[in-house]
Formats: structure tokens, C-alpha cells, sequence
């Protein structure tokens, strides 16, 4: 089969514009100018066409293009459509229906599903086996799909195209060591300024995403569990101050509570001792208390005198359980931990952090890599960066790669099921008005140009060429 | 190294301890992102005359400091016309799927979702891979994983508090403009004389756009819009003395049979192919065709 010359994909000076998703074709596509001086029509037809055709099949030479290009430019259009009810016209941009031919080859449809990085990878996916389509595997790039298909890539490959390139040995080790490097000297820092860094890691944990969502649910979880037992205890003290216990306290000459409780509890233990024999410096015995309370709280027998300020004694013990009761409240409250509130200094934290992790030697032989487990702090798997599962062909675990949402673009004429890799070719592209189906990133008149040109050397005898 | 190099490397900032690009706003896959379901596009960034510097040098820093700048479903600065569709999400999928197991069909449902209805016999059998994958045990954690991130950059279809798109997804009254339309077509009729789209549609030869709306949106196959051609054929009279009965079917010149002279299919340059049901290609011979 012919193929198209070899030329450097991703030129920085060419700057053509690729179905690719990597790094430099975003360059070459946010940098791309489409305004040159042109001194000729043929040079604004040939520009416009070599430029749109570095993207529209690349894979494709002239006369294979040729081969597939329809003149025609089909367009659909609503029964009675908004715009002219609103009396605005919408332009239908037809000459966008240039490249239709190339949406329905399998190869650029695998690519539109996202199911591969670039057009030359879905190209290879095809070629290699990969691809079936309605079940049946199609090695053919150029197989042309018709409206309700099913096609489905082996999601192996689909892993291996979308995800994060994986690294050799080498690299893997290299990079491994780096990040020991930097965990080393952050160990270094914590047990230099532990403190501060106690700080900086709360504050990092706050702003970390995963950490927020997974990590803080977890703690939040944690600091409720807390707080119930807090309140748990604090319940209980609570409901064990009771009156008498309060008279009994000051009657032993403990101290009752706080400040406020103080004052109170001499004023208590004044109205008692008034009705009562006085007393030497060492106050009363457990057993005058219990008879000296009980006289105020006991149910005294008929026919015998009470005490005469029982009810001021009593109205006073109430009040004094109303201030222990809320100096426990207190207390108690400040011990309750907060959601979102960063934990408490732990001085401690340091002389948990683990020793200095000594670095791989680059010179062990790889495969034994697959065998030992590294004692990795920072990693779950405690193998290699990227190299968790090494016989897998993509970085594991599994990272998307970098710079494909900058082009990804979600097709109309597909339905696509990523978690299956499947795809349905739903129709072929077509323009309406305001909107065209056929993903392209050049404008409208670059297509008019890039028609013109194929249209003037367009195939005759259609009838009898091209693929069926 | 070149200035090209240069600028390229301002604009993919530095890579972080880890090997990824951090400074590069265009780098990070939008599960990670602030806003998921949201993509971002190239014309998120625009390129102003401010910032060039020289011929080729662009100062990046002050590109990706645009803050302001909305998500926009348009991936192309230069194509307008070119917009990335969006998701059927999980909940508008369930709610396809458990009205179609109450018994509607693809059409009910594409008249109360406003989706084509390509679009739900699509999500139908896609889900019938799906399940019958996931009884085999054949969707992994990482498919799962990469599923999540590949639909992080898409919006989705806005339901209201029915679970129904807010607007309709699809124009359910769009139908092919016929090719007959595409050409200009001259009729001198009567000043007086009442002219309307049937009568257009008449003169044109093609059928009202009301009948191939109808046509379109009945049961059955909808992918062969178009594809099936009527074959039209008579018997001609029986003449007296003639032996046999003669049968005239419409063909075109060159579709059917052999001119003399006329190049036959087995170039290399061009050539027809065909695909076997067993997925293999075959270059069939004239007859065949």
C-alpha cells in the first residue's frame, strides 16, 4: 500500500495541528496562526488544504483521499427551526462536511470515542487486532462504519492509550529516588522545626482534595466518636451532683467548685452552722455530715421539730447545683473537638516519622524489583513509582494522562461507554444550521478553501471507486 | 535551543518531583479539578496581542493568569461551529432504562427526553454490554477509574426536579435536506397562481418534508435513511408472435452489466472492497460489486 512520506509530527516551526493529544500538539494548536500573507488564491487554497489535511487524515496520501472525497455537502435541517422563528438565519456551515468521509473510517471513529490518544494510535489499535466491530475484529483503519454499529477496543489498550506513559526500570528508579530525596529532607526539616512543620502539614492537609473528601470524612468520623464519649461523661458527672452532696461537701470543708461556687458554699455552710453547735477549725466527722444533711433532706418523723431554715438551705443547695452543674458544662466544652478545626499539637509526632530512607542503587538488576517490597512510606504499593504492577503496560496504579482534556471533545455521531469501551456510530456527522458534527479546528472559510480545492480535482466516476 | 523550544518550555512550566506539569493549567485532568464536569478548552486562554513577545515568544505566565475566563463547551478558537456534546448522566440513563423496562419504547422515550432516537436505542444496547460484561466480572477497577475521569470532562445533560432535560437534547423535527434543493430550479408560473412548499416539493420531484418527518420517526430501522431505493419494474404487453414475456426494471449506465470497453475493478489504484462476515476483506469482482 502506499503510504504517506514520513514528516515530524509535532514541528515546532510546521506547527500543524494534530488528532493528538499530546503535549506539543497543544502547543502547536493554541500557538497556530491562521492569518499569513498570502500573494495568491492558489496559495490561500493550497495553505488551507495542507494545513486542515495534517489533521483530516493524516495517515491518507492525495490520490487515497481522493479516492474517498464526495463533492456533495449534505446538511440537515429542523422542520421549522428556531432561528427563523426568531427571524435570526443561521448560517449552515457546510463546507465543514468536507472531511465527512474520513468520520466514518474506523480508525478516526476509535480516536473521536477517546479510546485512543492520537490518530495514529487508533490507526495501530486497529491494525494490531485490537478493534472489533459488531463483534467481529476488523484489522482494516480504513473500514467504513455505518450508522448503528457497535464497535469496542480491548480495554488493555484503551488503559494503555489514555493513561499516564509507563516508565522503564530506570526511569522508575530515578524517579523513585527523588521522591526519597525530598522525603528524607522533609524528615530532616520536621525533626529540625517540629512545631512549624506540625503547622504546614495541617494546613497542607486542608488544601489536599483527596485528603478533604476521603481523609477528613475519616477524621470527622473520629472527632464524633470523641465528642460522644466527652458527652457521655459529662452527662453522668452532671446527673451525680445532687443537693445533699453539695451540703455534705461543705460540711466536710471540701472545696465545693470554682470561684462563684466558693462564695456561695460559705454563705451555705453560715446559715447551717447557725442552728448548730459550733464547731472547732477541723470541721465534722462523716457521720455528724450524714446526720447534719439528713436533717435537712431525710424525711423527719411525726411529732418531731425540723430544722427551721430548711427551706433556705435548700433554695441555696439548688442554686449551688446549678453553678456546679454549668462549671461542668464548661470544663467539658472546652475538651470537645471541633469539625474542620486542626487536631492539637502532638509534640510526639516527630519520634513517630520513620529514619531516613537509604536510596536504590541504579545498578540492581531490575527484575528483582518485581520481588522485593520497598518500605516506602509515602507508598501503598511499596514498589517502583509507576511500576506497581510492572507486567501491566501503562503506569500503575492507573493515572490519566496529562493534556487530554485540553482536545478532548465528546462527539455527537457517537455514543460512547467508557467503562465498557464500547462505541455506538450512531450516523454520520452532519451540519445544521449553527453547528457541525465533523470535529475540526479550523474555521469555516478554511474549509470552503480546502473544498474548492478537492472539488476541482475531485473523482469523476464515482460510481465505480472508492471502498463500499 | 531554538526560541521554538523555549517558548514551549514556558508553556509547559515546570514539572513537579513527581513528573507532572502543575504550572500548566491545560495539563490536569478535570476530576482533579475544582469544577468537575467541566471542560477546559484552548479558548479558555486566549492568546492576546499583549502578550506576544517578538515573533514567537508568548509570555505564559500572564495566558494562564486569566482567571475569568468561563468553561465553554467550544474546543476550537477558530471553529465555532464545532462543539463538544454532552453526557447522559447516570440519573437521566436510569430513568431511560427503568421506563423502558416498564414497557415504552425508544420513541416514547426520545418524545418525553427530547434525544434522538438513535441516540436511546445507543444507550439501550450499551447497557446491555455493560451488564452483560459486569456479570462476567469483566469491568475492572481501573476501567471504572478511567470511566470516572474520562466523563469528568464533559458536562452533562441538565435535568429539572422531573429528572427531564431543561431543554431538549436533540431538534426531534430535523430531516436530510434533499440534494434537490441544493441547485436552483426555475418555474415561471401565474402571478395569480397560489405557490407553497407542497408545491416546491412537487416540482422538485421529492416528497413534502412533513411526510419524510413522519417517515423518519415511525418504528423500525432508522439507520437506512435513505439507503433503500425502491426498485422500479414492469412487465412489458405480450405482443403477438413474441415468445416470451419481457420484464424492464430501472438501472443506471454503468451499474449494472458490461460496456464495452469500460475499465473493469481490477486495478490496484482505487480498488473496491468488500468485507466478509467473518471481518476479512476481499476485493470483489465486477459482478459482485
Amino acid at each position: 500500500m502506499p503510504r504517506r512520506q514520513k514528516v515530524p509530527p509535532f514541528s515546532l516551526v510546521r506547527k500543524r495541528i494534530r488528532q493528538s493529544f499530546n503535549k506539543l500538539n497543544i502547543y502547536n494548536a493554541m500557538t497556530w496562526r491562521k492569518n499569513r500573507p498570502f500573494n495568491s488564491q492558489y496559495r490561500q487554497l493550497f495553505f488551507a488544504k495542507q494545513e486542515s489535511r495534517a489533521y483530516h487524515g493524516e495517515g491518507l496520501t492525495e490520490t487515497q483521499f481522493r479516492n474517498v472525497f464526495r463533492s456533495e455537502l449534505t446538511s440537515v435541517s429542523p422542520l421549522q427551526s428556531k432561528a427563523k422563528r426568531d427571524g435570526v438565519e443561521q448560517e449552515i456551515p457546510h463546507a465543514l462536511q468536507t472531511f465527512v468521509a474520513l468520520e466514518r473510517r474506523l480508525d478516526t471513529a476509535v480516536f473521536r470515542a477517546l479510546f485512543a490518544s492520537s490518530l495514529r494510535q487508533a490507526s495501530q489499535y486497529v491494525v494490531t487486532g485490537a478493534v472489533k466491530v459488531n463483534g467481529v475484529k476488523i484489522s482494516q483503519p480504513g473500514y467504513v462504519l455505518r450508522a448503528g454499529d457497535m464497535f469496542s477496543v480491548d480495554p488493555n489498550r484503551v488503559l494503555e492509550g489514555l493513561g499516564r506513559p509507563k516508565p522503564s526500570a530506570a526511569e522508575a528508579i530515578t524517579q523513585t529516588n527523588r521522591i526519597i530525596r525530598k522525603y528524607n529532607k522533609y524528615l530532616e526539616r520536621c525533626r529540625k522545626s517540629p512545631r512549624q512543620m506540625w503547622k504546614s502539614r495541617e494546613a497542607r492537609r486542608k488544601r489536599h482534595v483527596v485528603y478533604n473528601s476521603k481523609q477528613a470524612a475519616k477524621e470527622n468520623r473520629a472527632i464524633e466518636q470523641h465528642n460522644k464519649s466527652i458527652d457521655t461523661a459529662m452527662k453522668r458527672e452532671i446527673d451525680a451532683v445532687k443537693p445533699r452532696l453539695i451540703l455534705e461537701t461543705a460540711l466536710k470543708g471540701e472545696k465545693v467548685g470554682g470561684e462563684k461556687l466558693a462564695a456561695k458554699s460559705g454563705a451555705l455552710l453560715g446559715l447551717v452552722r447557725g442552728h448548730l453547735p459550733p464547731k472547732d477549725e477541723a470541721g465534722y466527722s462523716a457521720d455528724e455530715v450524714r446526720d447534719i444533711s439528713g436533717r435537712y433532706y431525710d424525711k423527719h418523723e411525726p411529732g418531731v421539730a425540723g430544722v427551721a431554715n430548711k427551706s433556705d438551705v435548700k433554695k441555696l443547695c439548688a442554686e449551688l447545683v446549678q453553678l456546679k452543674q454549668d462549671e461542668i458544662r464548661t470544663s467539658y466544652s472546652s475538651r470537645l473537638r471541633h469539625l474542620g478545626k486542626a487536631a492539637p499539637y502532638d509534640p510526639t509526632w516527630v519520634d513517630r516519622l520513620p529514619q531516613p530512607i537509604p536510596e536504590i542503587d541504579p545498578e540492581t538488576d531490575p527484575e528483582e524489583f518485581a520481588k522485593m517490597k520497598l518500605a516506602l512510606p509515602f507508598s501503598t504499593t511499596g514498589k517502583l513509582y509507576g511500576l506497581a504492577e510492572p507486567e501491566k503496560r501503562w503506569f500503575t496504579p492507573w493515572v490519566p494522562r496529562q493534556f487530554v482534556a485540553a482536545m478532548a471533545v465528546l462527539p455527537h455521531h457517537l455514543e460512547v461507554s467508557h467503562e465498557t469501551c464500547h462505541a455506538i456510530y450512531l450516523r454520520d456527522p452532519v451540519a445544521r444550521p449553527n453547528h457541525s458534527e465533523v470535529i475540526s479546528p479550523f474555521s469555516l472559510d478554511m474549509h470552503e478553501r480546502v473544498h474548492m480545492w478537492y472539488n476541482y480535482r475531485r473523482r469523476k466516476n464515482l460510481a465505480r471507486t472508492g471502498s463500499a | 535551543m531554538t526560541v521554538g523550544r523555549r517558548d514551549l518550555q514556558k508553556f509547559l512550566g515546570r514539572k513537579n518531583f513527581k513528573g507532572y506539569y502543575t504550572k500548566n493549567p491545560l495539563a490536569t485532568t478535570p476530576a482533579y479539578a475544582k469544577f468537575n464536569n467541566r471542560s477546559s478548552y484552548l479558548p479558555a486562554w486566549p492568546i492576546k496581542s499583549w502578550h506576544r513577545q517578538g515573533k514567537r515568544l508568548v509570555d505564559w505566565p500572564q495566558v494562564f493568569a486569566a482567571t475569568n475566563c468561563e468553561p465553554t463547551n467550544q474546543p476550537f478558537a477558530e471553529n465555532k461551529y464545532t462543539r463538544s456534546n454532552r453526557l447522559i448522566g447516570a440519573d437521566l440513563k436510569a430513568a431511560l432504562l427503568a421506563e423502558l423496562s416498564k414497557g415504552a419504547t425508544s420513541q416514547q422515550l426520545s418524545f418525553k427526553y427530547g434525544i434522538a432516537v438513535p441516540r436511546v436505542e445507543a444507550v439501550i444496547r450499551l447497557n446491555e454490554v455493560h451488564q452483560d460484561l459486569e456479570s462476567k466480572n469483566a469491568i475492572t477497577t481501573e476501567m471504572k477509574k478511567m470511566a470516572r475521569h474520562m466523563r469528568a470532562m464533559f458536562d452533562e445533560i441538565r435535568t429539572d426536579q422531573n429528572g427531564v432535560p431543561e431543554r431538549p437534547v436533540d431538534d426531534l423535527t430535523e430531516i436530510p435536506i434533499p440534494k434537490e434543493v441544493q441547485t436552483q430550479r426555475f418555474q415561471s408560473i401565474a402571478e395569480s397562481e397560489p405557490f407553497g412548499p407542497v408545491d416546491a416539493a412537487k416540482i422538485l420531484g421529492i416528497e413534502p418534508a412533513a411526510v419524510t418527518l413522519e417517515k423518519l420517526t415511525q418504528e423500525g430501522d432508522h439507520h437506512a435513511e435513505g439507503s433503500t431505493k425502491k426498485e422500479v419494474s414492469f412487465i412489458a404487453p405480450q405482443l403477438e408472435g413474441e415468445r416470451s414475456l419481457f420484464r424492464f426494471t430501472d438501472a443506471k449506465v454503468g451499474n449494472v452489466g458490461y460496456r464495452y470497453g469500460a475499465s473493469r475493478d481490477d486495478r490496484k489504484h482505487a480498488r473496491r472492497v468488500r468485507f466478509l462476515p467473518n471481518g476479512h476483506m476481499t476485493y470483489p469482482l465486477p459482478e459482485h460489486s
